[in-house]
């Protein structure tokens, strides 16, 4: 059990590391660039979704349908 | 031989696999780009707002067209990301995700722009519109060409 949870635990340790060498290997080909810049896009849409709706908790009267 | 075999085809389907077909990697760049201008967009009008340049009414249909534009676009980035080629399908898909964006963006939907007092917020205003009029307009050519 105690060598299995050992096993787990490097793995997490070892999986960001792994993930961006595969990053970096898959980057010539184009593919990853293209999740690269959806993430990007993604996490910016969040960014300014919560942007606007911050805004608009301070401004409720500027709120529409 | 039939390794060898094996093995090429693996490293075929490996390579075709990886590779993203170039109007996917356009579409993507428009994704990025209409995001950041969205972004920069909303936060002059809200540093306006803050300076009393635009008023709270103003300040509050830009964000929500931006907020409608923000969420076709969470949609689109999804179907984009479920796809490693741009087929005709994916494209009339994503097509239809962009006719709201466009809808939100049509001029009579932008006519409070016209009310806007602070000429110099009114010109930026403006200005941030027609990028991102431009970007949803460059992604619909990417998304109407036959591919490639």
């Amino acid at each position: 059990m105690e060598t299995a949870l050992a096993i787990v635990n490097l793995f997490n340790a070892a999986a960001p590391g792994i993930a961006n060498l595969i990053l970096l290997i898959r980057n010539k080909d184009g593919s990853i660039t293209v999740a690269q810049m959806l993430n990007q896009a993604d996490s910016t849409f969040d960014a300014n979704i919560k942007e606007a709706s911050d805004w608009f908790k301070t401004h409720p009267q500027a709120q529409q349908g | 031989m039939k390794r060898s075999m094996i093995l090429f085809m693996s490293l075929v389907l490996f390579l075709q696999a990886a590779c993203s077909d170039r109007d996917l990697q356009k579409a993507s760049k428009s994704m990025v780009v209409l995001a950041t201008a969205v972004g920069e967009l909303q936060k002059d009008a809200i540093a306006a707002n803050e300076q009393k340049l635009l008023s709270d009414q103003a300040a509050g249909e830009i964000l929500q067209v931006c907020l409608k534009i923000n969420a076709g676009g969470k949609q689109i980035d999804a179907v984009l990301r479920s796809v490693r080629q741009l087929d005709s399908d994916s494209r009339k898909n994503l097509i239809a995700l962009l006719s709201p964006i466009s809808q939100a963006l049509d001029s009579r939907q932008l006519e409070f722009i016209a009310g806007i007092k602070d000429p110099a917020i009114k010109q930026k205003t403006d200005a941030a519109f027609i990028l991102v009029r431009t970007t949803i307009a460059s992604l619909q050519i990417v998304l109407a060409s036959s591919g490639g």
